[in-house]
């Protein structure tokens, strides 16, 4: 993990590692990974209820839990549309607002089940919102 | 082009308004398969329409019976149906698709289908809105800025499909069987043929747009006592109460079809109608289409000249208030835009439109002066214009419309540059300032360009690219600061909006000729409207260079 104390560091080392892009591709990778294996929500939220919730996680267990992405993607099984919910954090609810939040944030190209999901969000707000209210 | 899909997921009257779109496509392409693609409420209006081989329907409706529980099974299904959809329509390969709603969830399914060629409200390829094509982006900044409404919105449709030269009218086919049913109707009604009759549409999508019972009341009585005329109240079954309460008024003289026919049998009616007396409606274009002259109201959200019937002679009477017309997401609490319109005045304008005696409207236009007047028609170019109706004098938006207009036809149709009526010097003062900081604009867009070239200075490069978007704030609130300079920013914002690429270089110079551009329109407007009303020929490109799609 590359650090700095000030601006004129940080300075630095942004033009370290424009000017250096094989090294700046290790780094972004070793720094994924340790992300991944140790700083995920998941991890925060597993603590935090083990914190909480110790000795009681046969109640929070009975609560009646809205539908999540993760569910819908095991429904959904192997097709483009799962494949995308499980792209998605796993807690995310299974709704258009929800789910089309978490596309709006990512950069690049957005993918037919992408765009599909969008047209849906827009005709929501347009038709169906006002009914459902 | 072997295959023209055209998008309107719109109301009925909109899909009307395409209709000359269409048979100009069908001139101009004779063996092509044209397919309208429209909501399924709207099918029967879109089998109408001479020259659609084919309509594909949407089912706004059952899509939105799967997302009304907003998760789970529902979604799921809505989510094939929609994938389903887009499949079965890539699968058509459409060389030419049109998209005539102006939506976002349009402007993302153009996308999905994704038509080589596509113009009107499309999606980016990473998320963004375009307006594909100079006149849908005209039409778009119009819809923002509608004081100024250069045009009539089928001209726009029109000039996106390639077809200027398609018919000067609007079209739709009365099936026989909804000529059948409308004889019977009348013939029950006690209405022998040929018998003086007025046709009323009541409703409005909205209720500020919907003209006082008691007003067609009034107007009622006047003309059956000058003419004898029975009524035809028209409506949708939401227009009952209403229909009920003037029906109470006028006893035997009202004939009630309000939800009592289809779209096409409304058609069939409104043949039969010897004048419409109508607000800015769906059933004042399908008048317009089936040749029954309207006397059309406007007020409230409504003008004559962006929506205004498109064909020659019939009326329109706007009451030209000093906040018209409102933004549409106003909620009026004192709404006397419709009490302007005077029932006396409306009165007149039906007996002599009827009688097809433009005189006495024009005698009637200068006895009623707090309504402006119009009679529909098209200018030298073939656009739709609306004409004033006896001897007013043209107000400031009147001189700002027809500048814009000038303008326009200029910058993207080549038509010679022409002075107006009227000079507005401060205006003009206005239009200099936007033409001066365009002009910097343009400079500063340079200086980027050069700096993309070389990239190693970062740093000046970023500050040169925030110089440039200081500047473009300036003219964004020139823009909302001055009515003058509205369409003009609008239409420059939604350029520099299209501009598309990874490329610093080459987006920087794409830049630098959006706002050349817009340098060379503002002078060219400020000139128009400056008192010596000299027009130089001095517009060195057209709107359309490759950078802007």
């Amino acid at each position: 993990v590359a650090t700095f104390t000030d601006a004129a560091e940080l300075h630095d080392l942004v033009r370290h590692y424009l000017a250096h892009p094989e090294e700046r591709a290790w780094l972004a990778a070793a720094g994924r990974a340790r992300v991944l294996a140790e700083h995920t929500y998941r991890h925060r939220m597993q603590r935090l209820l083990e914190t909480v919730a110790a000795g009681d996680h046969e109640r929070l267990g009975s609560r009646p839990r809205e539908e999540t992405v993760a569910d819908a993607a095991r429904r959904e099984g192997d097709t483009p549309l799962g494949d995308l919910l499980r792209r998605l954090p796993t807690a995310t609810p299974f709704k258009l607002d929800g789910v089309v939040q978490g596309l709006l944030h990512r950069a690049g190209d957005l993918s037919d089940p992408e765009a599909i999901l969008l047209f849906l969000h827009q005709f929501d707000e347009l038709y169906v919102r006002e009914q459902r209210a | 082009v072997r295959k023209i899909l055209v998008v309107n997921l719109t109301r009925f009257g909109d899909l009307l308004q395409t209709s000359p779109t269409i048979v100009g496509l069908r001139e101009n392409h004779p063996d092509a398969e044209l397919v309208a693609l429209v909501e399924r409420n709207f099918a029967d209006v879109a089998r109408g329409l001479p020259a659609v081989d084919r309509v594909w329907e949407l089912d706004l409706d059952r899509l939105g019976r799967m997302l009304i529980g907003e998760t789970g099974d529902g979604l799921r299904a809505a989510y094939r149906l929609v994938d389903d959809t887009v499949n079965a329509l890539r699968d058509e390969r459409f060389d030419l698709a049109l998209n005539y709603s102006s939506s976002k969830m349009s402007a993302v399914l153009l996308r999905l289908i994704g038509a080589p060629d596509t113009r009107g409200w499309t999606m980016s390829a990473d998320g963004h809105r375009l307006i594909a094509h100079p006149w849908s982006r005209l039409f778009a900044a119009s819809c923002l800025t509608r004081r100024q409404a250069p045009f009539n919105l089928v001209d726009y449709y029109k000039r996106v499909a390639g077809v200027a030269a398609g018919p000067q009218r609007l079209f739709f086919e009365v099936p026989a069987d909804a000529r059948r049913w409308a004889a019977d109707f009348l013939a029950a009604a006690g209405v022998p043929p040929g018998a003086p009759l007025v046709a009323f549409q009541l409703g409005a999508s909205r209720p500020v747009r919907r003209w006082p019972a008691a007003h067609f009341v009034a107007v009622a009585r006047t003309l059956h006592a000058a003419i004898g005329a029975r009524f035809l109240l028209c409506g949708g079954g939401g227009d009952r109460p209403v229909a009920s309460e003037i029906a109470t008024a006028l006893g035997p003289l009202a004939i009630d079809a309000c939800g009592r026919s289809s779209v096409a049998g409304l058609g069939a009616l409104l043949e039969h109608a010897d004048v419409l007396v109508t607000g800015d409606t769906g059933p004042m274009h399908m008048a317009v289409a089936v040749g029954t002259p309207v006397v059309a109201l406007f007020f409230g959200p409504a003008l004559p000249f962006d929506t205004g019937p498109y064909a020659a002679d019939h009326v329109c009477l706007h009451a030209e208030v000093a906040c018209a017309p409102c933004d549409h997401n106003v909620t009026c609490l004192e709404p006397f835009c419709r009490d302007t319109l005077a029932p006396a005045a409306v009165a007149e304008a039906v007996i002599a439109r009827r009688a097809g005696d433009w005189q006495a409207l024009a005698a009637a236009a200068a006895r009623w002066p707090a309504l402006a007047w119009y009679r529909t028609g098209f200018d030298a170019e073939g656009l739709a214009d609306v004409v004033p109706l006896g001897a007013r004098p043209p107000g400031r938006a009147e001189v700002q419309r027809r500048a814009y207009r000038a303008l326009w036809k200029t910058v993207l149709e080549g038509t010679a540059p022409r002075t107006v009526s009227a000079a507005l010097p401060r205006d003009a003062a206005v239009l200099r300032e936007v033409a001066g900081l365009a002009a910097e604009g343009a400079g500063r867009a340079l200086g980027v360009e050069a700096l993309a070239a070389d990239a190693r200075d970062l740093d000046a490069l970023e500050a040169a690219a925030r110089r440039l978007e200081e500047l473009d704030a300036r003219l964004f609130r020139l823009g909302a600061m001055h009515e003058a300079a509205a369409l003009l920013v609008q239409v420059f914002r939604f350029e520099k909006e299209n501009l598309e690429g990874q490329d610093v270089g080459a987006l920087a110079r794409a830049t630098r000729l959006v706002h050349e551009e817009l340098a060379a329109r503002a002078r060219l407007l400020a000139e128009m409207l400056e008192p010596a009303g000299a027009v130089r020929p001095a517009l060195p490109q057209g709107g359309n260079h490759a950078s802007v799609r």
